[in-house]
């Protein structure tokens, strides 16, 4: 088998996809004689949006033997616990979805059954007061989870948010220790292997000077374009614009004002898109998401300027979109990662998580010189479930609204959405129940946060509760609330873990902690 | 309207299984739970099943018993059980050896690759003992060993895991007892009538001997008959017997030949296949066979020479389907009601546990369900499948001889095609990608395919490229040692229950 292995993988596109990717292949390849190069031109500006993560990226890292402190220095970075949204169900709501769950199930039965049954009697508190991650973003603060399962300290997990050219630096820097080969220049071309086995296959890319790489194996990273996957490969790209309908955005830095630093990212809905802020340690990420179609690019810069908290650094920064996927991620031997393989817009902070994923099952799956069909499909079926997953849940927050003060908002509220979700929202909203599945990133305490968050209101809850004593259900709320205030208040504040350079504990793939 | 009645229509195991659980979730909601038994025929199959069948319980049911606090050493006790570290394939794959599925994946993940890949890499050139060799739990079981497993991750006992064999009588009889202390309304009945419908065609009552049950939701554990969803809602049969061989089983008793195995058994033969479940004073054997290769006179009798009691040998249909929704109108069936099965290594009652789980959290909020039966059905019509295709894969690849019907007929299958990607994948690259909330984990799919002595064209290419040859080659040699070093000290299964237990066995 050894002479069949892959020997030359050319990634094409720096940027945080290529060089998340050319990191993972050259730790994956230390030992080995195969070659990664990375084409990248610095005349191609990087889309760096996607400076908010989730905790998946820790794990990243750690595979990689990064020190995680050391990251946070060098990316400017700042820590993340969940996601605030503002004026999503109706203008004046605000929640976090945290990365973390609500309290904890009681044999088998989901917590928010036990909180739903009394808050429909109107006896209990928010459920955000029953989630640990959600009460220490509100007061700022932040501290290591514990590895202890049976801590509250252990219920929640984190992320960061990051300077993402900063951090695509911080990987070429790692990346080009381990060999990897960085070539400056544009691709202007690729020439196709004409017969044999892999026909039709990509066989060497052509750069403008004329110089021309050949590879076994190509990586698409080179964004919305898709040098290879589409222009090349012509793989088609399924447009979901009419779920997601958001087309545009509109990005400034700012200066810090002063207010304490939050541990969440800022998603605040306005009336054709949304606006994410974003803290790092230097300053602050700001960008307006909108649809084109319901709102003009100087309306749209106009919104973004004055729901600023700070002074803009630089001028405002143009970018357009189209929501969607790449019918075959996958295809012959090119595989796209990042925007070239498909793009969800960033409400949810998924598009270094989508890079990420789609890297890890590229290597679970990692082909020989065959590119063995099986291997191919299983690839894009996963990918696609993910991709698909994330939209639905993306879908969620814009469909579950009672805004009617514009066009856009009686568009998504309105809208029809995919039978799936349909059928996810009806359940939970007939008896709190959470559609179960294992694989993809939004699990259960996700659901419920954004169900609830969005205001839907089950009409009533799991039955089961009903078994258990109604006042000491109550007492057992009352203490963890008071407990998970104690807990929170003696972390200490965000700006200060962000300068303590603590330990930290190991990264898993979830997004909530241990229990 | 809401539900307030609740009746169980039951033959036996699945019922109180299903009323317990029930009655522990709701005992105190106000919500009534009446458990209508059947008496079932004294000589017919379901009746010997009921009272002299085992099944082989798979690790998870742990939480399902502690959940309603069954002590594992009373459940032991009572139903003549003994402990189980996985299934004893005895030349399934052509050649004489045994192989030993166990519950765990075997070896270590080195580098985040699987030990598979490493295996797969070795083996080809270098002498390596089997797969199994690399199993505690397994090689545990080669030797009829057994003990618990300890909770120090860094020592090899602590990958142990392990499923209970019981005996089904006395295991229904202690949810039937915890039907009685949880104030479950129990009425037996000799002979059911009918189910009368509403305009609706809901069922709103029951009509059986000398008795009129009403309810607002019911469940129908009546077994094959499925007298609800089947017989009074006809409800389609969807038919997999095209998929499988065999069309007939004989159930009978055996006495222990050797020493008490850790393991259950399933043997082949060129003519049939056999199940073996051990008690702790006998086993519980299934011959399954197709009547069109051998002739049921021959099989029968091969059973009686095994038998250890003459008493009801008779040759019985095999039935392999499900029903087409296992939930319809205000009626859910579980257990032969809603599916059959092969008899192999999932056992009844581990899809039963299952399927409580889904129901329970589904519980519907009032008379009107049909949101909650469409989630149960898509969640419940996966499980089926899945364990269905993980069923007809053990026919897949076993080579015995190209004269040799019995599996050629297998081989020659056109398969689901969810179980053909999944085949597809592991003949490519030796792997499987596990599915949404699967029963079965990914690593009893890859032992089972490995050792039926499934061939995969590569192991993942990453495992050349990672490491030095040497470096993981040693590590694996050393852990097939310390294996076998570990289980020359653990005691032999029958010892350890003995103790366990306070008897003599």
């Amino acid at each position: 088998m050894p002479h069949n292995q892959i020997k030359k993988i050319i990634i094409v596109g720096g940027g945080t996809a290529g060089w998340m990717t050319a990191a993972s292949l050259a730790k994956m390849f230390e030992k080995s004689d195969c070659e990664i190069k990375l084409v990248e031109s610095d005349q191609i500006g990087t889309v760096g949006v996607g400076e908010a993560t989730i905790p998946h990226i820790r794990f990243f890292n750690q595979t990689l033997g990064i020190d995680e402190n050391e990251f946070m220095q060098k990316t400017n970075a700042t820590y993340k616990i969940g996601i605030q949204h503002n004026n999503w169900g109706k203008k004046g709501d605000s929640y976090i979805h945290p990365f973390g769950g609500f309290g904890h199930p009681i044999n088998n039965i989901p917590f928010h059954h036990f909180w739903l049954k009394q808050y429909l009697a109107g006896t209990v508190t928010s459920i955000e007061d029953y989630s640990l991650p959600i009460v220490a973003a509100k007061l700022n603060k932040f501290e290591h989870p514990h590895n202890d399962p049976r801590s509250m300290l252990s219920t929640y997990s984190y992320a960061f948010h990051l300077d993402a050219s900063l951090y695509a630096r911080f990987l070429r820097e790692y990346s080009e220790q381990k060999k990897v080969e960085r070539i400056e220049g544009k691709v202007s071309d690729a020439t196709l292997h004409e017969n044999g086995e892999h026909s039709g296959f990509i066989k060497e890319i052509v750069l403008e000077n004329g110089d021309k790489i050949a590879g076994d194996l190509f990586i698409d990273c080179s964004g919305f374009r898709g040098l290879l996957i589409e222009q090349t490969l012509k793989t088609g790209y399924t447009d979901w614009s009419h779920w997601l309908p958001c087309n545009r955005a509109v990005a400034v830095p700012t200066e810090h004002n002063g207010e304490e630093l939050h541990p969440y990212t800022k998603a605040t809905a306005h009336q054709a898109g949304w606006q994410w802020q974003i803290p790092l340690q230097h300053r602050t990420g700001n960008g307006h998401v909108y649809c084109s179609n319901y709102i003009s690019d100087d309306e749209a810069q106009g919104v973004l300027i004055a729901n600023l908290d700070g002074k803009p650094l630089t001028e405002p920064k143009l970018l357009n979109f189209k929501t969607g996927h790449r019918n075959q991620a996958w295809n012959k031997n090119c595989v796209a990662i990042g925007l070239s393989g498909g793009f969800l817009e960033p409400l949810e902070s998924t598009s270094i998580y989508l890079i990420q994923i789609a890297i890890t099952k590229l290597l679970e799956l990692f082909p020989d010189k065959h590119f063995n069909q099986n291997l191919i499909n299983e690839y894009n079926s996963e990918m696609f479930l993910e991709i698909e997953r994330v939209r639905d849940f993306l879908i969620l927050h814009y469909h579950a609204t009672e805004r009617n003060d514009s066009d856009f908002w009686n568009y998504v509220r309105t809208m029809e959405i995919p039978e799936s979700l349909k059928e996810k929202m009806d359940l939970f909203r007939q008896q709190g129940y959470v559609v179960p599945y294992e694989k993809g990133l939004f699990l259960q305490p996700s659901w419920v946060a954004v169900y609830l968050g969005q205001g839907i209101i089950p009409k009533t809850y799991d039955i089961r509760v009903d078994n258990f004593n109604t006042t000491e259900l109550k007492e057992y709320f009352t203490r963890m609330q008071k407990d998970m205030a104690v807990a929170a208040n003696k972390m200490q504040t965000h700006a200060q873990a962000i300068k303590s350079n603590n330990p930290y504990p190991a990264a898993t793939m979830s997004l909530y902690g241990k229990s | 309207m809401n539900i307030r009645k609740i009746v169980i229509l039951s033959r036996g195991l699945a019922g109180n299984i299903v009323a317990a659980h029930l009655a522990f979730s709701l005992q105190k909601t106000g919500i009534k739970i009446c458990l209508l038994e059947l008496a079932s025929k004294a000589e017919s199959c379901e009746h010997w099943h009921e009272t002299y069948g085992a099944s082989s319980l798979l690790p998870q049911t742990q939480i399902q018993h502690e959940l309603l606090q069954l002590d594992e050493k009373k459940i032991l006790q009572a139903t003549g059980g003994t402990f189980n570290l996985g299934i004893n394939y005895q030349q399934w794959n052509g050649s004489k050896a045994s192989f030993i599925q166990p519950y765990e994946n075997p070896g270590v993940n080195f580098q985040g690759i699987e030990f598979q890949h490493y295996f797969a890499k070795y083996s080809g050139i270098a002498n390596l003992p089997g797969y199994d060799s690399f199993s505690l739990s397994a090689q545990a079981a080669h030797q009829n060993k057994f003990s618990h497993p300890n909770n120090d991750t860094r020592s090899i006992l602590s990958t142990l895991s392990y499923g209970l064999n019981i005996g089904n009588k006395a295991y229904s009889n202690i949810y039937k007892t915890r039907c009685k202390q949880s104030g479950v309304d129990i009425i037996q009945t000799n002979h059911f009538i009918e189910a009368r419908q509403d305009e609706s065609g809901a069922i709103k009552e029951l009509v059986v001997e000398n008795n009129v049950v009403d309810g607002d939701f019911f469940i129908d554990c009546s077994g094959a008959a499925s007298l609800l969803l089947g017989k009074t809602l006809s409800v389609k049969e969807i038919d997999w017997s095209h998929y499988f061989y065999s069309n007939k089983k004989i159930n009978f008793i055996a006495k222990h030949n050797n020493e008490l195995p850790s393991a259950i058994a399933l043997t082949a033969k060129n003519t049939h296949w056999e199940r073996s479940i051990p008690l702790q004073t006998h086993s519980v054997n299934t011959l399954v066979f197709n009547d069109n290769h051998y002739r049921e006179a021959d099989a029968l009798s091969l059973a009686s020479q095994k038998s250890a009691d003459n008493n009801f040998l008779v040759a019985q249909p095999t039935k392999h389907g499900r029903k087409d929704k296992a939930w319809y109108k205000n009626v859910i069936a579980f257990g032969e009601a809603a599916a059959s099965f092969e008899p192999m290594s999932i056992s009844a009652v581990d899809i039963l546990y299952r399927n409580i789980q889904d129901f329970l959290a589904l519980l519907p909020s009032d008379s009107d369900c049909t949101l909650n039966a469409a989630e149960y059905n898509r969640q419940t019509t996966e499980v089926y499948d899945t364990i269905r295709d993980y069923q007809l894969c053990h026919h897949t690849f076993t080579a015995m001889q190209p004269s040799d019907d019995l599996w050629e007929n297998h081989i020659s299958q056109i398969l689901p095609d969810k179980l053909k990607q999944r085949i597809d994948l592991f003949k490519t690259r030796g792997t499987v990608v596990s599915k949404d909330r699967e029963m079965i984990p990914k690593s009893m799919w890859i032992t089972l395919m490995i050792g039926l002595g499934a061939k995969a064209d590569s192991y993942d290419p990453l495992v050349d490229s990672i490491d030095g040859v040497a470096d993981a080659y040693e590590k694996i040699q050393r852990m097939a040692d310390i294996i076998s070093q570990t289980v020359k000290k653990m005691p032999p299964h029958y010892k350890y229950l003995e103790r366990y237990l306070n008897k003599n066995l």
